[in-house]
Protein backbone atom coordinates (compact mmCIF):
# COMPACT_ATOMS: atom_id res chain seq x y z
CA UNK A 1 0.00 0.00 0.00
CA UNK A 2 1.32 3.23 -1.04
CA UNK A 3 2.45 5.86 2.14
CA UNK A 4 0.43 8.37 0.93
CA UNK A 5 -2.77 5.80 0.68
CA UNK A 6 -2.12 4.81 4.12
CA UNK A 7 -2.36 8.61 5.64
CA UNK A 8 -5.85 9.24 3.96
CA UNK A 9 -6.87 5.77 5.68
CA UNK A 10 -5.44 7.33 8.62
CA UNK A 11 -7.06 10.53 8.11
CA UNK A 12 -10.29 9.15 7.14
CA UNK A 13 -10.48 7.14 10.59
CA UNK A 14 -9.40 10.09 13.08
CA UNK A 15 -12.12 12.37 11.50
CA UNK A 16 -14.85 9.72 11.67
CA UNK A 17 -14.27 9.06 15.11
CA UNK A 18 -13.95 12.61 16.28
CA UNK A 19 -17.33 13.05 14.58
CA UNK A 20 -18.81 9.95 15.71
CA UNK A 21 -17.34 10.50 19.16
CA UNK A 22 -18.16 14.32 19.38
CA UNK A 23 -21.97 13.10 18.65
CA UNK A 24 -21.96 10.75 21.00
CA UNK A 25 -21.21 13.22 23.63
CA UNK A 26 -23.88 16.13 22.91
CA UNK A 27 -26.84 13.59 22.64
CA UNK A 28 -25.65 12.02 25.60
CA UNK A 29 -25.47 15.21 27.34
CA UNK A 30 -28.80 16.52 25.40
CA UNK A 31 -30.66 13.77 26.65
CA UNK A 32 -29.33 13.87 30.33
CA UNK A 33 -28.73 17.07 30.95
CA UNK A 34 -32.75 18.49 30.63
CA UNK A 35 -31.88 21.76 28.71
CA UNK A 36 -32.67 22.69 25.20
CA UNK A 37 -30.88 21.05 22.16
CA UNK A 38 -28.66 24.32 21.28
CA UNK A 39 -27.81 25.22 24.88
CA UNK A 40 -25.80 21.91 25.73
CA UNK A 41 -22.31 22.17 26.71
CA UNK A 42 -20.55 21.84 23.24
CA UNK A 43 -17.76 24.06 24.00
CA UNK A 44 -15.54 21.80 25.50
CA UNK A 45 -16.16 18.71 23.34
CA UNK A 46 -15.82 19.93 20.58
CA UNK A 47 -12.08 21.51 21.30
CA UNK A 48 -11.52 18.03 22.77
CA UNK A 49 -12.06 15.30 19.95
CA UNK A 50 -10.48 18.47 17.64
CA UNK A 51 -7.89 18.11 19.73
CA UNK A 52 -7.72 14.33 19.68
CA UNK A 53 -8.10 13.97 16.11
CA UNK A 54 -5.57 16.31 14.90
CA UNK A 55 -3.26 15.77 17.24
CA UNK A 56 -3.50 11.79 16.64
CA UNK A 57 -3.30 12.77 13.09
CA UNK A 58 -0.52 14.86 13.12
CA UNK A 59 1.52 12.08 15.54
CA UNK A 60 1.00 9.39 12.41
CA UNK A 61 2.09 11.80 9.93
CA UNK A 62 5.42 13.07 11.92
CA UNK A 63 6.40 9.56 13.05
CA UNK A 64 5.95 8.16 9.41
CA UNK A 65 7.75 11.48 8.23
CA UNK A 66 10.59 11.17 10.41
CA UNK A 67 10.73 6.94 9.19
CA UNK A 68 10.95 8.03 5.82
CA UNK A 69 13.13 11.18 6.34
CA UNK A 70 15.68 11.69 2.93
CA UNK A 71 13.50 9.05 1.14
CA UNK A 72 11.58 10.14 -1.47
CA UNK A 73 8.11 8.46 -0.36
CA UNK A 74 5.79 9.83 -2.98
CA UNK A 75 5.41 10.04 -6.93
CA UNK A 76 3.16 12.21 -9.41
CA UNK A 77 0.49 10.14 -9.07
CA UNK A 78 0.12 10.98 -5.57
CA UNK A 79 0.09 14.54 -6.19
CA UNK A 80 -2.22 14.15 -9.14
CA UNK A 81 -4.51 12.31 -6.69
CA UNK A 82 -4.12 14.62 -4.06
CA UNK A 83 -4.98 18.03 -6.24
CA UNK A 84 -7.74 15.98 -6.91
CA UNK A 85 -9.16 15.39 -3.73
CA UNK A 86 -8.45 18.73 -2.45
CA UNK A 87 -10.44 19.89 -5.32
CA UNK A 88 -13.60 17.52 -3.85
CA UNK A 89 -13.40 18.90 -0.77
CA UNK A 90 -13.14 22.16 -1.29
CA UNK A 91 -16.47 23.11 -2.35
CA UNK A 92 -17.85 21.83 0.26
CA UNK A 93 -16.49 23.70 2.52
CA UNK A 94 -16.90 27.04 0.58
CA UNK A 95 -20.45 26.19 0.82
CA UNK A 96 -20.25 25.61 4.90
CA UNK A 97 -18.38 28.73 5.32
CA UNK A 98 -20.96 30.98 3.20
CA UNK A 99 -23.83 29.27 5.45
CA UNK A 100 -21.91 30.18 8.22
CA UNK A 101 -21.49 34.04 6.81
CA UNK A 102 -25.47 33.96 6.60
CA UNK A 103 -26.58 32.31 9.71
CA UNK A 104 -24.12 34.77 11.40
CA UNK A 105 -26.35 37.31 9.27
CA UNK A 106 -29.52 36.21 10.67
CA UNK A 107 -28.17 36.95 14.36
CA UNK A 108 -28.65 33.08 15.37
CA UNK A 109 -27.14 31.56 18.10
CA UNK A 110 -23.14 30.37 17.92
CA UNK A 111 -24.01 27.19 18.55
CA UNK A 112 -25.79 27.06 14.80
CA UNK A 113 -22.40 28.77 13.16
CA UNK A 114 -20.17 26.55 15.21
CA UNK A 115 -21.96 23.46 13.86
CA UNK A 116 -22.60 24.12 10.55
CA UNK A 117 -18.62 24.49 9.98
CA UNK A 118 -18.21 21.72 11.92
CA UNK A 119 -20.32 19.60 9.86
CA UNK A 120 -19.30 20.96 6.44
CA UNK A 121 -16.06 20.74 7.69
CA UNK A 122 -16.09 17.21 8.33
CA UNK A 123 -18.08 16.28 4.86
CA UNK A 124 -15.57 18.46 3.28
CA UNK A 125 -12.59 16.29 4.83
CA UNK A 126 -14.89 13.15 3.87
CA UNK A 127 -15.67 14.24 0.00
CA UNK A 128 -11.63 14.55 0.09
CA UNK A 129 -10.57 11.33 1.66
CA UNK A 130 -13.12 9.20 -0.55
CA UNK A 131 -11.78 10.61 -3.44
CA UNK A 132 -8.42 9.86 -2.26
CA UNK A 133 -9.12 6.71 -1.53
CA UNK A 134 -11.48 5.88 -4.78
CA UNK A 135 -8.92 7.10 -7.10
CA UNK A 136 -5.88 5.03 -5.69
CA UNK A 137 -8.00 1.90 -5.98
CA UNK A 138 -9.98 2.81 -9.39
CA UNK A 139 -7.80 5.26 -10.86
CA UNK A 140 -8.67 9.28 -11.09
CA UNK A 141 -11.41 9.00 -14.22
CA UNK B 1 -23.18 35.82 -45.59
CA UNK B 2 -19.89 35.46 -47.92
CA UNK B 3 -17.28 35.58 -44.95
CA UNK B 4 -14.04 33.94 -45.44
CA UNK B 5 -13.63 31.36 -43.10
CA UNK B 6 -12.10 32.07 -39.74
CA UNK B 7 -8.18 30.27 -39.20
CA UNK B 8 -5.98 29.75 -36.43
CA UNK B 9 -3.69 31.23 -34.58
CA UNK B 10 -0.55 31.54 -37.24
CA UNK B 11 2.94 30.22 -35.61
CA UNK B 12 4.26 33.51 -34.80
CA UNK B 13 1.30 35.73 -33.96
CA UNK B 14 0.43 35.91 -30.33
CA UNK B 15 -1.39 33.54 -28.40
CA UNK B 16 -4.37 35.35 -26.54
CA UNK B 17 -5.87 34.29 -23.01
CA UNK B 18 -8.55 31.92 -22.75
CA UNK B 19 -11.82 33.31 -20.89
CA UNK B 20 -10.85 31.10 -17.85
CA UNK B 21 -7.65 32.84 -17.76
CA UNK B 22 -9.67 36.49 -17.70
CA UNK B 23 -11.79 35.25 -15.42
CA UNK B 24 -8.56 35.04 -12.95
CA UNK B 25 -7.78 38.31 -13.58
CA UNK B 26 -11.19 39.76 -12.98
CA UNK B 27 -11.51 37.18 -10.08
CA UNK B 28 -8.34 38.94 -8.00
CA UNK B 29 -9.12 42.61 -8.99
CA UNK B 30 -13.19 42.28 -7.91
CA UNK B 31 -12.14 40.62 -4.30
CA UNK B 32 -8.81 43.00 -3.95
CA UNK B 33 -11.27 45.99 -4.75
CA UNK B 34 -14.08 44.42 -2.80
CA UNK B 35 -11.83 44.01 0.20
CA UNK B 36 -10.39 47.29 0.37
CA UNK B 37 -13.86 49.12 -0.39
CA UNK B 38 -15.62 46.60 2.56
CA UNK B 39 -12.30 47.78 5.12
CA UNK B 40 -12.90 51.41 4.48
CA UNK B 41 -16.68 50.84 5.60
CA UNK B 42 -15.87 48.17 8.59
CA UNK B 43 -12.17 49.57 10.29
CA UNK B 44 -13.78 53.01 11.14
CA UNK B 45 -16.77 51.79 12.23
CA UNK B 46 -15.06 48.96 14.30
CA UNK B 47 -13.19 51.97 15.68
CA UNK B 48 -15.50 54.06 16.62
CA UNK B 49 -18.09 51.77 18.21
CA UNK B 50 -17.85 48.59 20.75
CA UNK B 51 -17.79 45.72 17.95
CA UNK B 52 -20.82 44.47 18.89
CA UNK B 53 -22.87 47.46 17.64
CA UNK B 54 -21.23 47.56 14.60
CA UNK B 55 -23.36 46.59 11.95
CA UNK B 56 -21.43 44.86 9.49
CA UNK B 57 -23.51 41.93 7.63
CA UNK B 58 -25.06 44.17 5.03
CA UNK B 59 -21.16 45.61 3.72
CA UNK B 60 -20.14 41.77 3.78
CA UNK B 61 -22.88 40.73 1.86
CA UNK B 62 -22.63 43.14 -0.68
CA UNK B 63 -18.63 42.53 -0.58
CA UNK B 64 -19.19 38.82 -1.92
CA UNK B 65 -22.43 39.57 -4.21
CA UNK B 66 -20.48 42.18 -6.07
CA UNK B 67 -17.11 40.41 -6.44
CA UNK B 68 -19.23 37.29 -8.03
CA UNK B 69 -21.39 39.76 -10.07
CA UNK B 70 -18.45 42.02 -11.04
CA UNK B 71 -16.37 38.39 -12.10
CA UNK B 72 -19.17 37.36 -13.94
CA UNK B 73 -19.93 40.23 -16.02
CA UNK B 74 -15.93 41.49 -16.77
CA UNK B 75 -15.08 37.89 -17.90
CA UNK B 76 -18.01 37.91 -20.27
CA UNK B 77 -17.66 41.62 -21.23
CA UNK B 78 -13.86 40.95 -21.76
CA UNK B 79 -14.15 38.12 -23.50
CA UNK B 80 -16.32 39.28 -26.25
CA UNK B 81 -14.61 42.24 -26.64
CA UNK B 82 -11.14 39.27 -27.09
CA UNK B 83 -13.38 37.75 -29.40
CA UNK B 84 -14.81 40.25 -31.44
CA UNK B 85 -11.02 41.71 -31.90
CA UNK B 86 -9.58 38.19 -33.12
CA UNK B 87 -13.08 37.68 -35.37
CA UNK B 88 -11.52 40.80 -37.36
CA UNK B 89 -8.37 39.71 -37.55
CA UNK B 90 -10.11 36.57 -38.99
CA UNK B 91 -8.70 34.24 -36.19
CA UNK B 92 -11.50 31.81 -34.44
CA UNK B 93 -12.41 33.39 -31.33
CA UNK B 94 -14.48 29.61 -30.34
CA UNK B 95 -11.42 27.90 -30.29
CA UNK B 96 -8.44 30.51 -28.83
CA UNK B 97 -10.77 31.90 -25.93
CA UNK B 98 -12.48 27.65 -25.04
CA UNK B 99 -10.92 26.14 -21.84
CA UNK B 100 -8.62 23.06 -22.46
CA UNK B 101 -6.69 20.84 -20.73
CA UNK B 102 -4.48 23.35 -18.85
CA UNK B 103 -6.93 25.17 -17.66
CA UNK B 104 -8.34 22.21 -15.73
CA UNK B 105 -4.59 21.17 -14.35
CA UNK B 106 -4.10 25.12 -13.37
CA UNK B 107 -7.60 25.42 -11.74
CA UNK B 108 -6.61 22.05 -9.56
CA UNK B 109 -3.29 23.60 -8.46
CA UNK B 110 -4.48 26.84 -7.84
CA UNK B 111 -7.37 24.84 -5.31
CA UNK B 112 -4.37 22.94 -3.98
CA UNK B 113 -2.26 25.77 -3.19
CA UNK B 114 -5.22 27.62 -1.24
CA UNK B 115 -6.30 24.39 0.59
CA UNK B 116 -4.26 24.91 3.78
CA UNK B 117 -4.48 28.38 4.21
CA UNK B 118 -8.26 27.68 4.34
CA UNK B 119 -8.41 25.17 6.40
CA UNK B 120 -6.10 26.88 9.28
CA UNK B 121 -8.60 29.65 9.19
CA UNK B 122 -12.05 27.85 9.08
CA UNK B 123 -10.52 25.89 12.40
CA UNK B 124 -9.45 29.32 13.65
CA UNK B 125 -12.83 30.45 13.25
CA UNK B 126 -14.24 26.82 14.83
CA UNK B 127 -11.76 27.81 18.12
CA UNK B 128 -13.38 31.57 17.89
CA UNK B 129 -17.14 30.24 18.27
CA UNK B 130 -15.56 27.87 21.08
CA UNK B 131 -13.80 30.56 22.96
CA UNK B 132 -17.32 32.52 22.93
CA UNK B 133 -16.14 35.24 20.68
CA UNK B 134 -18.74 37.76 19.84
CA UNK B 135 -20.20 37.32 16.35
CA UNK B 136 -18.27 40.73 14.74
CA UNK B 137 -14.75 38.86 15.12
CA UNK B 138 -16.19 35.36 13.76
CA UNK B 139 -17.82 37.09 10.89
CA UNK B 140 -14.54 38.98 10.10
CA UNK B 141 -12.51 35.70 10.46
CA UNK B 142 -14.42 33.75 8.17
CA UNK B 143 -14.29 36.56 5.71
CA UNK B 144 -10.32 37.21 5.47
CA UNK B 145 -10.17 33.39 5.46
CA UNK B 146 -12.47 33.54 2.47
CA UNK B 147 -10.85 36.28 0.58
CA UNK B 148 -7.12 35.54 1.82
CA UNK B 149 -8.02 31.87 0.14
CA UNK B 150 -8.96 33.32 -3.01
CA UNK B 151 -6.51 36.01 -3.39
CA UNK B 152 -3.80 32.82 -3.11
CA UNK B 153 -5.48 30.61 -5.49
CA UNK B 154 -5.79 33.54 -8.45
CA UNK B 155 -1.93 34.51 -8.07
CA UNK B 156 -1.32 31.02 -8.07
CA UNK B 157 -3.11 30.35 -10.73
CA UNK B 158 -1.71 33.12 -12.92
CA UNK B 159 1.58 32.45 -11.56
CA UNK B 160 1.46 29.15 -13.41
CA UNK B 161 -0.45 31.07 -16.22
CA UNK B 162 2.53 33.30 -17.44
CA UNK B 163 5.38 30.97 -16.21
CA UNK B 164 3.90 27.46 -16.42
CA UNK B 165 4.17 24.25 -14.35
Amino acid sequence: MELELRHHLVGLIAGLGAFVAYWAIILNRAATDDVAFTEVAWRGPLLLVLGVGGGLYAVIYILSAVRNRGRVVTDVRDAEIRRAAEEAGAGLTGIASLTALILLGLDVSTFWVAHVLFVGGYLGSLAYSGKAITAYRKGLA
Amino acid sequence: MNAKPLRLPLDDEPQIMTAEQRSVWIYLAATVLATVAYAAIIVPRALDNPVAEVSWVRPMLLAIGGTILLTIVGTIVWSIAAGVRLGLRGRDPEIELESDVRDKEINKRGTTASSTLVGVGLLGVLILTMAGADHFWIGQALYVTGAAGGITEAITKLRLYQRGF
